[in-house]
């Protein structure tokens, strides 16, 4: 695991926490709001987490070139995690309230 | 993928067998072999923009989130030219310079900053105006 820096390690697991402190924040606003379309964007957030899960495994094995899969897969959950972003933002779209503005 | 050239040179008339169903092989493989991760990597854009689109046109989301959303395109736009700059003077993948892969990333760690502080902000806001009302 010394491929990245300490400072390089830090970015990394900090992202990984806001992420996953997003995806929490997003499940709490679903139920005050009362507008269940932001429980599915949480949901919806998964996939992004597996694929940074991919990346920091593979940095973490300094990356590896036979660990190379891991980045193929960190590059499908993206692509399936943006499509799943993207289906929950057309719920949000779909169901709008219009004058609910936080 | 390696690529094993039959032997046409074996001392009996006919050509190496078993090399050529290698050969026949790798060259299927090479054409039903799945898309590239910087193919998926560059996909990948396509349905978040959807996602921009839809997310500011619900007019749902907090500001600040939105905002943070939006910077995540500032990321993927850094990687491009610091990936590059890796391969041209390091010859080396991003990943692999430590000081280039830490000044990209920390862009994608103040988008989510962003998304954070937006919703957080948003609870907090939702729950007092859900006390004044019951």
């Amino acid at each position: 695991m010394h491929v990245l820096s300490i400072p390089t390690w830090i970015i990394h697991i900090s992202s990984v926490i806001e992420w996953t402190a997003a995806i929490w924040l997003i499940w709490l606003y679903a139920d005050l709001s009362g507008n269940r379309a932001w429980r599915l964007l949480s949901l919806a957030m998964l996939p992004a987490l597996v694929s940074a899960m991919c990346a920091c495994t593979w940095h973490f094995f300094d990356n590896t070139p036979t660990l190379e899969w891991l980045v193929t897969l960190q590059a499908s959950t993206t692509v399936l995690g943006n499509v799943t972003l993207m289906v929950a933002a057309w719920v949000l779209w779909k169901n709008r309230q219009p004058e609910l503005k936080p | 993928m390696t690529v094993v050239a039959p032997n046409l040179s074996s001392p009996g008339l006919l050509p190496d067998l078993p090399a050529l169903v290698s050969l026949s092989g790798s060259l299927l493989l090479a054409h039903i072999s799945l898309p590239s991760k910087d193919a998926l990597f560059a996909l990948s854009l396509f349905p978040y923009l959807g996602f921009l689109w839809f997310l500011t046109r619900s007019r749902q989301a907090p500001r600040l989130a939105l905002i943070g959303f939006y910077t995540t395109l500032v990321f993927v736009g850094v990687t491009i030219p610091a990936g590059i700059y890796a391969r041209v003077v390091y010859q080396q993948a991003l990943a692999n310079v430590d000081w280039l892969h830490g000044s990209a990333e920390v862009f994608l760690t103040l988008a989510n900053i962003l998304i954070v502080l937006g919703f957080r902000q948003a609870v907090l806001d939702q729950r007092a105006r859900n006390r004044e009302t019951s």
